[in-house]
């Protein structure tokens, strides 16, 4: 009761100053419904190239001739073709065409000499629900590498619970290098975090592969990828404990011996080859347009599909996200579904599990189901989101409101309840160009460990 | 001189007028004080120029931006703000619309575009207080952008949200450029781009009121 209180209480407090700094100004209105507004692209006038392709360019901007679209596809399109860096500058402005409501694009390119290759250093962090944040010391982009569509990349990767070397070639072909092939090759190690006797508790599972990926653009708005690799898994024949209590005279970083670890955690133990099919197909049709960096309309999904075999044995995996985002009240509604079934034979660091930043976000990271993990679960988010601070599109600070709910199999039920909810309010800030943000949420069905509410840091939303 | 001669100098003067009018630039700025605030008299010519012209008879939205810097006697920047004019020409009204951010201006013809845009209203750089940190005198800075397909320096979508690419799994990363990095601690804020321009210097008891 005091939680579910102390809950509303957190929220009324946030939505009146949301629904009052949320209005967005009427420039931004205006501009909106000037970037809406559609027009037929009746030609491509490109003046300056002297030893690129035409077909090259036409194939990075990707607009069709006779198409109808808006500003903003238009800016996305030239955006597109500037960042490429085929050229030493790109001008653009459009003439009015044949009638009104047609436009011809005229780029006026500075071209460049042609370059071996294109080395790019770059640093940066991450989050994810399974490897909690870390930290990227050193990404090598190389971009042209023996062919101008096939480009290098390798990196390192460094966290409290994830590390990570990887390599990635990739070539671009086909009409309008819509289609790509690569090849992948990693070891990772990423620390599994779960709820055991009320502690949070971390586990190593190492993983090495070498994949061949493969993808191709169908449409505007669909993709499809699908990846076949050799893995090697490897978890630890140990846990540590994530946490001190006093209580249980337990400290952060005590090993936990297999033989105190769960059965089904102990029966997986060893080193596991096998081979991986993973694809997967996306629908994006969300709006670029954005108010509180989130699009203001639109819906995505996801479907995807993981066969892992082993011994003889296939363990399938098949998951559904969907998306969708409506503007309303000077904010965005965000929604989100998911469900995800996998099979009896999936070893723990392959099944699914409930709780977090990314499902239910009042409880630890995967803190609602049982070690060993779940075989299915579906979680679903309504989030309001607004600019509390600065422009609208790109506020200086944002807000939100949110209620997830969810749902697992092999689920901890800390109050006896099937179903998982938690309510709570975030905050995202940009600072230097990175949303960085946080989000606090009450467990309105109980907590696996003991706390009133429980913090999230994430980058950017988390849907 | 003869009549060839006159047409000669004639058709000069349209040629480079011809060329003024299409290379837009700031040909002043004037530091002023109102109340507690820096504010900047700017006067520009050329603007907005033929391409930005012909984007906007397309129906399209177009900018402007001016970038103002404040620097003080050591040449390091203490203040500023960056400026967005937007511009959109009504093709069944056939009128220009002017937005300065606080206000919008309807035009009936580009003559009037012209003048607004040649003389624009007063602009707002900084609270006087921001100056204190720096040492006197001061001088200020102003560099143009044209859009003439304006684009708000927006977030991709893929860029913001987790989990959004095909297969991906709730992940977020952001990275940057260590080229960028490096250029963002080591710049020299007295290095200036070739268009930009500077006002003459001033001290900010010697601002003139913008009232007066």
């Amino acid at each position: 009761m005091i939680r579910t209180l102390l809950c509303l209480a957190l929220c009324l407090t946030a939505v009146p100053a949301l629904v009052s700094a949320a209005t967005p100004n009427e420039q931004t209105e205006r501009q909106s419904s000037v970037a809406k507004r559609t027009f037929i692209l009746e030609d491509i006038e490109i003046h300056g190239l002297e030893g690129t392709d035409r077909a090259k360019v036409l194939d990075t901007l990707d607009l069709d001739i006779g198409e109808t679209m808006d500003q903003s596809t238009l800016v996305e399109a030239v955006a597109a073709l500037k960042a490429a860096g085929l050229f030493e500058r790109v001008d653009d402005y459009t003439r009015p065409g044949s009638e009104r409501g047609r436009i011809i694009l005229v780029l006026e390119i500075v071209d460049r000499k042609p370059r071996g290759s294109d080395i790019s250093m770059r640093m940066g962090a991450g989050n994810s629900d399974n490897d909690g944040w870390y930290w990227i010391p050193l990404q090598l982009d190389f971009g042209k590498v023996g062919h101008e569509n096939t480009n290098f990349g390798a990196r390192f990767a460094l966290g409290y619970r994830f590390t990570e070397l990887s390599a990635t070639l990739r070539r671009n072909f086909g009409p309008r290098q819509r289609s790509w092939w690569g090849v992948t090759a990693a070891t990772r190690n990423s620390r599994r975090y779960y709820v055991l006797d009320g502690l949070e508790v971390d586990h190593g599972v190492g993983r090495d592969f070498i994949g061949l990926d493969i993808g191709q653009h169908l449409a505007s708005r669909w993709t499809l990828v699908a990846q076949f690799r050799k893995e090697t898994a490897t978890p630890d024949p140990y846990a540590r404990y994530a946490d001190t209590s006093e209580f249980r005279g337990v400290d952060d970083g005590e090993n936990i011996p297999l033989l105190d670890l769960p059965d089904d955690i102990q029966a997986v133990i060893g080193r596991s080859e096998r081979l991986v099919f993973d694809g997967a197909l996306a629908y994006d049709a969300r709006h670029q347009q954005q108010i509180a960096f989130s699009p203001t309309g639109g819906l995505w999904a996801g479907l995807r599909f993981r066969s892992t075999h082993e011994h003889g044995t296939s363990t399938p995996m098949v998951s559904l996200d969907v998306r969708s985002y409506r503007s309303m009240l000077g904010g965005v509604m965000s929604w989100r579904a998911r469900g995800a079934v996998t099979g009896d034979e999936a070893p723990f660091y392959d099944r699914l599990y409930l709780g977090g930043l990314y499902t239910v976000r009042g409880v630890p990271s995967h803190g609602l189901t049982e070690p060993g993990g779940g075989t299915w679960l579906w979680n679903s988010s309504l989030e309001f989101r607004a600019p509390l601070s600065g422009d609208a599109a790109k506020p200086r600070l944002a807000g939100s409101v949110f209620v997830d709910v969810g749902q697992s199999e092999a689920a901890v039920q800390p109050d006896g309840r099937d179903l998982a909810a938690s309510l709570g309010w975030g905050l995202r800030w940009r600072l230097f160009g990175i949303i960085l943000g946080a989000d606090l949420a009450v467990p309105v069905t109980g907590s696996p460990v003991e706390e009133l509410f429980h913090g999230n840091m994430s980058i950017g939303w988390s849907f | 001189m003869g009549r060839i001669g006159t047409t000669l100098c004639a058709l000069l003067l349209l040629l480079s007028s011809a060329a003024a009018q299409e290379s837009p630039r700031i040909t002043s700025v004037t530091p002023v004080r109102e109340g507690e605030w820096l504010c900047c008299l700017i006067r520009t010519e050329g603007l907005p120029g033929a391409r930005m012209l012909s984007s906007m008879e397309s129906g399209l939205l177009s900018s402007i931006e001016i970038k103002f810097d404040v620097f003080d006697a050591r040449q390091r920047r203490v203040s500023g703000r960056q400026v967005t004019i937007e511009l959109i020409y009504d093709l069944w009204d056939e009128v220009f619309s002017v937005d300065f951010g606080q206000s919008a201006q309807r035009l009936a013809d580009l003559e009037a575009l012209h003048c607004l845009l040649r003389d624009p209203p007063m602009i707002r750089i900084a609270p006087l207080g921001d100056l204190a940190r720096g040492m006197p005198p001061f001088v200020l800075r102003a560099g143009l952008i044209l859009n003439p397909i304006a684009s708000r320096d927006r977030d991709r979508v893929e860029d913001v949200i987790s989990g959004s690419g095909p297969g991906s799994v709730d992940r977020r990363e952001s990275t940057f450029d260590l080229g960028h990095l490096i250029r963002f601690f080591y710049r020299r804020d007295e290095i200036e781009s070739p268009d930009a321009v500077r006002s003459p210097i001033f001290e900010i008891g010697g601002l003139a009121d913008a009232n007066d």
